[in-house]
């Protein structure tokens, strides 16, 4: 896909990004609706079979925002470490192998394996980060802010993955709170990675 | 009677001193929101002096009324146990989260207060005006429609009153199953380390949100970036809270509630609906400078507070796991 030099690389990746976002948005809303109808013409619905359809529909409609939103996120947090033409034959490889995986083996396991992959370049972008390697720009964004960045999206990947596709495993709620310390701590980073400490010290008076 | 007299004297002391206390406040709010219109239409830099002054007092109120609160939680604590009725064993005493039913509001807009509070520190402007009115009305209507005082935790209140008077009838089956009932609510809903987590977390959030919402509001009209940057703040760290806050909720829902059942329900829905166009607001003020993204970026900052606003209503208009009644 080739950037118009108005939009640019990063700027296209973030309008994708808000756009899938608030698709999810969207058909949540969607989803709040539908619940609230059916709960007004059958009080009790939620007992019966309409209800695993309606949870079937919503993961239904959300999937194809999900693997979207895989997809940016595979493009534009490992992007500071790989070069881009890598990166989007990656991503291309990516879309491959999910869609192939679709029609042969169901939605689960398409979905699964695209996880596991983007679960792989993250750490990978997280680890490469951690150790400063690849093309950072540590003057422009600051190492802690990279950092924090590469652990968040990582984070949140681990957490669709965990919500997603182990529920029900014994390690569910292990993955889980690793999944959130990550998000935790790498918000805090990405958010206040270049703020100076000192700033949050009483001021001393000389 | 097991301590219900006790608890039912707290309830009355709450109300008696809670009530003044808030219309205090709501007088204060009053002033509040007169001064803040007289700061905005002669914009003397002086008058600003007397926003914060009634602002801070305002605060103090909420505080105080918070602290009687605290006091009636207490006492619920001390009175009311429940007990096994066949065998006397003890089942445990409540420990009622401080932000439930008709607290939630008091204990929102007490944060309001807070962010408030901290924004007059930072000199007069006409944005600092503007939240001053808006956190006087939002008191207002606290006392006016979601009163914690006017008949403290009234779901819970008829939950105890029902078990005190079957036990006074003497209908022991009733009053048996009955505990069985309260004691479930009471380990998984009420003493749950979650809801002492969870919903202050959530609502704290929603307190530096409204910040957000009202810098959303202004980036759409001024071209400020104080403004778009005060807003931005507000919104990183509410932010942070409202992701912990949800993510903590999980591991519970998924031991109280199981699995299916609560999935995609109104209030998750709606939570994840909110989480979903914060996340798109933080990624497009990255780019706020660019053409159009500074208005792009404000309508989402009014979506996601329009978001937040009918999530915390879904509770009380929808059905699902989490409504109320």
């Amino acid at each position: 896909m080739r950037m118009g030099k108005t939009f640019g690389y990063d700027y296209t990746l973030i309008i994708a990004t808000v756009a899938i976002l608030l698709a999810i948005g969207i058909i949540s809303l969607y989803g709040i609706g539908y619940y609230h109808n059916a709960g007004e013409e059958n009080p009790s619905w939620t007992q019966g079979p309409k209800h695993t359809e309606y949870l079937e529909m919503m993961n239904k409609y959300t999937s194809p925002t999900v693997v979207a939103l895989l997809i940016v996120l595979g493009l534009c947090i490992p992007k500071r470490v790989v070069p881009r033409d890598v990166l989007k034959r990656i991503s291309w490889a990516l879309v491959g192998v999910t869609a192939m995986l679709y029609f042969i083996r169901g939605i689960t396991w398409a979905l699964g394996v695209m996880l596991m992959l983007a679960i792989a370049v993250q750490t990978a972008s997280l680890v490469l980060t951690l150790l400063k390697r690849g093309r950072l720009v540590y003057e422009k964004e600051g190492y802690l802010v990279q950092l924090g960045s590469a652990m968040l999206h990582l984070g949140v990947i681990i957490l669709i993955f965990d919500v997603a596709l182990l529920r029900g495993h014994a390690q569910h709620i292990s993955i889980f709170w690793v999944a959130m310390i990550l998000v935790t701590l790498g918000m805090f980073l990405s958010f206040y990675g270049r703020t100076d400490p000192r700033k949050w010290l009483p001021a001393i008076k000389s | 009677m097991l301590g219900y007299n006790g608890y039912l004297h707290a309830r009355d002391v709450t109300t008696q001193f809670g009530e003044p206390v808030l219309l205090l406040a709501a007088l204060a709010s009053a002033a509040l929101i007169i001064a803040s219109f007289f700061y905005l239409w002669k914009g003397e830099k002086k008058s600003f002096e007397h926003i914060k002054k009634i602002q801070r007092a305002n605060l103090a109120l909420l505080i105080l009324g918070f602290l009687i609160l605290v006091w009636f939680h207490m006492k619920i604590n001390q009175n009311i146990e429940l007990v096994n009725l066949m065998t006397g064993e003890a089942l445990g005493s409540y420990y009622v989260p401080l932000w439930i039913e008709s607290e939630k509001m008091y204990f929102w807009v007490m944060w309001i207060g807070v962010f408030v509070y901290l924004l007059n520190r930072k000199g007069p402007t006409v944005f600092a005006a503007v939240s001053n009115l808006s956190f006087g009305l939002s008191v207002l209507i606290t006392n006016f429609y979601s009163s914690p005082f006017k008949d403290p935790l009234p779901i819970f209140h008829g939950e105890i009153s029902i078990w005190y008077t079957l036990i006074e009838q003497g209908n022991s089956p009733g009053a048996w199953n009955y505990t069985g009932q309260l004691f479930g609510k009471m380990a998984y809903f009420y003493n749950s380390t979650y809801m002492w987590v969870h919903p202050p977390l959530l609502f704290i959030a929603y307190a530096s949100l409204v910040i957000t919402f009202l810098g959303s509001v202004f980036m759409l009209k001024s071209k400020e970036i104080s403004i778009d940057k005060i807003a931005y703040d507000h919104a990183k760290f509410g932010y942070i809270l409202l992701t912990f806050g949800f993510l903590i909720g999980y591991p519970w829902a998924v031991t109280a509630w199981g699995d299916a059942q609560w999935w995609w329900d109104p209030k998750v829905s709606g939570s994840l609906m909110m989480w979903m166009f914060y996340t798109a607001y933080l990624h497009s003020y990255l780019y706020v400078n660019r053409t159009g993204m500074r208005r792009v970026t404000a309508v989402i900052g009014i979506m996601c507070f329009l978001s937040l606003v009918f999530t915390y209503l879904l509770t009380y208009i929808s059905a699902g796991v989490h409504a109320y009644g």
